[in-house]
């Protein structure tokens, strides 16, 4: 009893006995999630407004004689008249190693009834990004495990690649792909104790997206046994056009916990279309004036601003970093519209899906010749650009020699040879969504296939192939892909390995 | 009623023009909307409108609401006042005085937009939180 008297006495003792100062307003207006304040003179550009009930409203407009705020929580319970108290706190999320293997909603708050998140550090959701003397040029991979990224558009830790492309093309699978990737490198270098190897932490941000996809795609990640490493931060459809458009900020504040704290991590942005959506919608009723497309004029501001706190870090400021892959959905393979080129314009490289490859069933549907990583390559392993330096280029001309040969039969040996290898590096290509592979089979089957191993293989069979050598190499040679993934690079010695080894395996394949 | 920018900015060209050493004048402020009524100009209701509304909120701003938890007599709302005053000076301000019991004990007073509570009640929930 007398403890309880002790804590009562302590708590009392802490309470400072000064009176207690508030900025106040009275809401002047109220509807769709948006609420006028008359008032709260005193007030910061994003503050966190008190409305009682559980509502708490965000200061987007300050005005002359109001300030206009957007609202989060049931804004039914709000009416005129009502008394809004200014907080003198901005928006801020838990943060930390707490939130992984957690699924939270736009304040953090989780949503995955696995009970409270124990975190006791926050971040504020709206953070300027880090500058250029804090800054490093990209130079470690984000191994996505999807061999036409390894190889032609390879994605560096602190890069910003936007994935591209119409509805259903493939676009979330890439990135749950990449995720599932890392959580069984992350999971590999747990298991063998290795220190050196940084993992990769993962963030899938939901921007209005169905429940059923988001639950749809947790799920995934569990049944991979990815939730360890990622969060999973949700606005749905359902929720406010507010939560839509502070999640993936959110998200961000999220990731660059772990970059300050001297760690990778990995955010996807799924996808920036609604969020572009969402944010129309918010400024449209705060009545801000539109411009293009009824977006208002800062919609470029908003991207930019949140694509430019992915970075990577110099060694003096921790050496951490953060990727970011936005995703964009287009209309009719349009990427000349707004949102699209502003977006392709803000990161550094994009990977365009096209409809066409899809239902030709070339997937992951990516159009080789319109795809980008402008900084990426620095970071590709060695081996890997031994294998892959010439592959776009063999790519672009198979397809400029297949739309000739379409008019014509009678082909020089040479253009045979060309357009047989160019079908059998496109099947190759070909992956299963959630199998992503790791990069020293990349390394051995992009040998094999340009190093004429593949040329007696009918291309229908080159997946059967592929197929079973990968797992011919993972049980068999294993030591093989060891001493790949120790060197990194290809010797001479290496390379006679490899051709040993696929040729023996040539041999005896049998379809 | 929609006020448009250009009302809303000649509305405030008329509020600044009530004002006298920085502060609302009511002669003036009425002698405006007597003027505004009588010209007629476009918009005019608009303008008055929106000039109420500046006049409302500048009232607002000027307003100092003390709530007690026991009635005050006229000794200590004198003495309260004084204190008050010192915080703005020249400043004309309105006082209002007010009983409010479920403020338990202390003062809560609202200078214009900003409260400075000392009342039991917001201790005790400074406690709670």
């Amino acid at each position: 009893m007398s403890s309880i008297l002790q804590e009562i006495e302590a708590r009392i003792a802490n309470v400072r006995q000064e009176a207690k100062q508030q900025n106040v307003g009275v809401v002047s207006e109220i509807g769709d999630g948006v609420a006028k304040i008359e008032g709260l003179d005193d007030l910061m550009m994003n503050e966190m407004i008190d409305l009682g009930n559980g509502v708490t409203g965000i200061a987007m407009n300050l005005e002359e004689t109001s300030v206009g705020a957007i609202l989060m929580g049931d804004y039914t319970k709000v009416s005129e008249g009502q008394e809004a108290k200014g907080t003198g706190r901005l928006l801020q999320v838990p943060v930390g190693k707490g939130m992984l293997g957690r699924a939270v909603n736009a304040l953090g708050q989780p949503i995955d009834g696995k009970g409270d998140i124990k975190n006791d550090t926050f971040y504020p959701v709206e953070k300027i990004a880090p500058g250029i003397i804090t800054r490093r040029s990209v130079n470690q991979p984000v191994q996505t495990g999807i061999i036409p990224i390894d190889a032609m558009i390879p994605i560096g830790r602190g890069q910003r690649e936007l994935i591209i492309g119409d509805r259903s093309t493939g676009k979330t699978t890439i990135c749950i792909d990449t995720i599932l990737n890392q959580a069984r490198l992350n999971k590999a270098a747990q298991d063998a104790g290795d220190t050196n190897y940084r993992p990769l932490y993962c963030i899938y941000v939901a921007i209005g997206q169905k429940q059923s996809n988001v639950a749809q795609v947790i799920g995934a990640l569990e049944e991979a046994g990815a939730m360890p490493w990622t969060v999973v931060v949700v606005a749905g459809a359902s929720d406010s056009a507010t939560e839509q458009y502070l999640a993936p900020f959110a998200g961000a504040a999220i990731g660059e916990w772990f970059m300050d704290n001297r760690m990778d991590a990995l955010i996807v942005y799924d996808d920036l279309t609604k969020h572009a959506n969402a944010y129309r919608q918010v400024s449209l009723i705060l009545k801000r004036p539109s411009g293009r497309e009824a977006f208002p004029g800062d919609v470029f501001y908003l991207h930019s601003r949140l694509l430019e706190r992915a970075a990577r870090m110099n060694e003096e400021h921790g050496g951490g970093s953060l990727t970011a892959l936005p995703i964009i959905e287009t209309q009719m393979g349009d990427v000349s519209a707004y949102i699209p080129t502003n977006v392709i314009s803000i990161t550094d490289g994009q990977i365009f899906l096209e409809t066409d490859l899809f239902y030709q069933g070339i997937r992951p549907a990516i159009s080789v010749g319109i795809s980008v990583s402008r900084v990426g390559s620095s970071a590709q392993i060695k081996a890997m650009k031994q294998v892959a330096g010439r592959i776009k280029t063999e790519l672009a001309q198979f397809r400029e020699l297949a739309a000739f040969a379409q008019f014509g039969s009678d082909l020089d040996p040479q253009t045979m040879a060309r357009l047989e290898r160019g079908k059998r590096i496109t099947e190759l290509f070909k992956q299963g969504q959630h199998a992503p592979i790791p990069v020293e089979i990349q390394v051995v089957l992009l040998w094999s296939v340009q190093n004429n191993i593949m040329d007696g293989v009918p291309v229908e069979q080159i997946r059967k192939f592929a197929a079973d050598f990968s797992e011919y190499l993972s049980t068999q040679k294993l030591q093989l892909l060891q001493k790949l993934e120790k060197e990194k690079k290809l010797d001479d010695t290496l390379v006679a390995e490899i051709k040993s080894v696929a040729s023996s395996f040539r041999e005896t394949w049998k379809p | 009623m929609k006020i448009s920018k250009q009302t809303q900015r000649q509305a405030n060209i008329l509020f600044n023009a009530c004002k006298a050493l920085g502060t609302l004048d009511s002669q003036r402020a009425l002698l405006a909307i007597d003027l505004l009524i009588e010209k007629r100009p476009r918009a005019w209701r608009a303008i008055l409108e929106h000039l109420k509304k500046r006049i409302r909120l500048e009232m607002a701003r000027r307003a100092v609401h003390v709530q007690s938890a026991v009635s005050l007599n006229e000794y200590e709302q004198e003495k309260i006042s004084g204190v008050i005053r010192t915080t703005a000076p020249g400043t004309p301000l309105d006082f209002r005085f007010s009983e409010s019991p479920e403020l338990l004990g202390g003062l809560r007073v609202q200078i214009g937009w900003n409260v400075l509570d000392a009342s039991l009640k917001a201790r005790l929930e400074s406690i709670l939180e």
